[in-house]
């Protein structure tokens, strides 16, 4: 499915990323494609949700060395609001939680960020209840604070419905099946098909072959403390779901 | 003994009434100065109330209050003045001529002021609205009683509007006493819009009764100076109290609040949530203290302060004071001082939401859990002005 003529949505050269000192990311390279799934796995610790917070460009999570590439832009100093209007998202593993914030405040100021102007109170209603019948959630959901108090599926339906509401073109979805029983992550799987097209390019983590079962990954990719170790197509994940990753590990050593 | 008679005397007035400014008079005149190093005055000084005996009738004129409310006809606003000669009406009884040195100028001088009295069992849906429009320069002395009468139920909105030219040596010295009785509600929601550099010094008292209840909300927006001293009794057996106080301080603005949750009988319940904004050079001193009594057992109170800094020229101080003098008590307090929280601020922007929208949104929303009680019509507006005060030029140093 790659076309080496085409550019791609996504590349990241040789990225090296340390956290509080330590070096998490050690020289990554990737490319994602327009239409593009891909699948990142890999043991606890191994630098999955590093990899994301570099990309979206989260300040603690600094990039020494190499860049990062969106649609064409190099992205890698720019401030993160910059990156997602670029068309970079990131649902995250554990989305932190804005007390204060109703759902629907909160939703209301991003979509006024990706317009450039005030969504009018109705259209944006309309679109709001859309994307939330979408997802199954319950209306009063909107009033809530963001986060706060949420149970793990309730946030994992959040970052969902704002990636849908959002359209980018590169979205990282950080362990959005963890924490969802069955019937959620068909929904969520159902979400995330929904918006993939030719324009658009995914970067799926989880630790599970089950979302993989819905979502259907062309390719992936092992990371093993902070190095790609493994690329593959989709029999790979089988084989990590049956072997674990020792021998991978074997393999690298 | 000295006892000088004050030099405004009012013929008509009652003997009561008469006797107690005499008394205030002569405790603000003879009294010595507050003792800085009590908490009470840590923070601010008291020689910048203190206006020489002689000077104020000629400051008094030049400042001017007027009161009016917005109320069904069964509520009627009266002059508190007028009403004290008509009806008997405790003035002084919360906070009499012993109080305070400059709350005994209140009560020596006022004219004038609010009165209302909210009949037993009237019970409204629709909030009331009282609106204090000060003007002027010099000193204004705003004096208020709401009477709460049993099982009456409402909400009042006291807006405060206006600005007092900052010249010479004048204030707004500002008293407010409410009595809520036995099985009442009060929400009073306080918004204080004065504009400029007005400066002020308020005293609030509330006594409330058995199996009564008050929700106090406070927002104070502003780059004057001001303070407060803020409390309530909670004088009978399940009477309730809730403080919320929501600060947005900026400029050279000093807030100085200090409450006092007085809990003298058994089953009583407090609760204080105030949330302080800073920005620029602005100062907040808190200092909030819980009694319970001897014979106040099962009693709860909680208290909490949260500080939220949008510039590095700010500062803040928070002194929470226990005196608990029986057992079986919750009581609880918690202080917190800190920017912007980096990982919301994070979370915002990765969605596409630039850094000052982002942080505004942070602010009010610090701020929801206290105007979050404020009656739909008054809160909206808040918000807006909360969101244009932020200049988010001025923040502190961060790495997004
Ligand atoms: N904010 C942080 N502060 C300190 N250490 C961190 C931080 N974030 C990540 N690390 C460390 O970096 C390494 C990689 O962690 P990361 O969260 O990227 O792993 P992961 O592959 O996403 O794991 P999991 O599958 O458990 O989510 C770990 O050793 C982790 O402790
Ligand atoms: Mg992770």
């Amino acid at each position: 499915m790659e076309n080496k003529n085409i550019s791609p949505l996504l590349e990241v050269r040789d990225l090296h990323v340390e956290v509080e000192g330590k070096e998490v990311i050690k020289g990554i390279d990737l490319a994602l494609y327009g239409g593009a799934k891909l699948a990142l796995m890999g043991p606890n610790g191994s630098g999955k949700s590093s990899l994301s917070m570099a990309l979206m460009g989260h300040p603690g999570y600094k990039v020494k060395s190499g860049s990062i590439i969106l649609d064409g832009n190099d992205i890698t100093g720019l401030s993160p609001d910059k990156r997602a209007k670029v068309g970079l998202f990131l649902a995250m593993q554990n989305p932190v939680s804005v007390p204060g914030v109703s759902v629907a405040n909160f939703l209301r100021a991003i979509m006024k960020a990706k317009r450039g102007e005030e969504v009018p109170i109705r259209e944006f209603r309309e679109m709001l209840v859309k994307a939330m019948g979408l997802l199954e959630m319950e209306r009063s959901f909107a009033n809530r604070y963001v986060n706060d108090g949420f149970s793990g599926g309730e946030k994992k339906k959040l970052e969902l419905l704002q990636m849908v509401l959002l359209n980018p073109k590169v979205a990282v979805v950080d362990e959005i099946d963890s924490g969802l029983d069955v019937d959620a992550l068909k929904i969520v799987a159902d979400g995330v098909n929904r918006i993939t097209g030719e324009n658009n390019a995914f970067l799926l983590i989880t630790h599970y072959r089950r979302i993989l079962d819905y979502i259907r990954p062309d390719g992936v990719v092992v990371l093993m403390e902070g190095r790609i170790v493994a690329s593959g197509g989709p029999e790979l994940i089988n084989q990590i779901d049956r072997q674990g990753y020792d021998w991978l590990s074997a393999k690298t050593a | 003994m000295n006892v000088s008679i004050s030099p405004f005397e009012v013929a008509q007035e009652p003997e009561g009434l008469k006797n107690l400014r005499s008394k205030a008079w002569n405790v603000y005149t003879q009294a010595q100065f507050p003792d800085r190093a009590s908490t009470l005055w840590r923070f601010s000084n008291p020689e910048a109330f203190w206006v020489i005996p002689e000077n104020i009738s000629s400051i008094l004129e030049k400042g001017k209050i007027a009161y009016r409310l917005e109320a069904p006809n069964e509520l009627r606003l009266s002059d508190l003045q007028e009403a004290v000669s008509n009806e008997s009406v405790p003035v002084g009884a919360l906070v009499g001529p012993e109080f305070g040195k400059f709350e005994a100028l209140n009560l020596a001088l006022w004219k004038k002021g609010a009165y209302l009295r909210v009949p037993e069992g009237v019970r409204l849906d629709q909030p009331v609205v009282l609106r204090k429009h000060i003007s002027g320069e010099g000193l204004i002395l705003d004096r208020s009683l709401i009477h709460v009468s049993k099982g009456a139920s409402l909400t009042i909105v006291e807006v405060l509007e206006g600005e007092l030219a900052g010249n010479g040596n004048g204030y707004l010295n500002a008293v407010e006493e409410v009595l809520i009785e036995e099985g009442a509600a009060l929400t009073l929601v306080g918004i204080d819009l004065t504009q400029g550099k007005t400066r002020a010094f308020v005293t609030v008292r509330h006594s409330i009764g058995s199996n009564a209840e008050l929700k106090w909300v406070l927002a104070r927006f502003g780059e004057g100076s001001s303070k407060a001293n803020l409390g309530a009794r909670l004088a009978g057996r399940g009477a309730k109290s809730g403080i919320y106080g929501a600060v947005f301080g900026f400029g050279q603005g000093k807030s100085d609040i200090h409450t006092f949750h007085d809990h003298a009988v058994k089953r009583t319940f407090s609760n204080i949530d105030l949330r302080v904004v800073l920005q620029d050079q602005a100062h907040s001193a808190y200092t909030g203290l819980i009694r319970i009594d001897t014979d106040a057992g099962c009693s709860e109170a909680f208290q909490e302060n949260r500080n939220l800094l949008l510039s590095g020229g700010v500062r803040a101080e928070s002194i929470p004071e226990l005196e608990i003098l029986t057992d079986e008590v919750q009581c609880k307090h918690g202080v917190t001082v800190g920017p912007v929280e980096e990982e919301p601020l994070f979370y915002l922007m990765s969605r596409g939401v630039p850094r000052e929208d982002a942080v505004r949104l942070l602010v009010v929303g610090f701020l929801e859990p206290v105007l979050g009680h404020i009656p739909g019509d008054f809160r909206k507006p808040l918000d807006g002005l909360v969101a244009n005060l932020i200049n988010p030029a001025s923040e502190i140093e961060s790495p997004l």
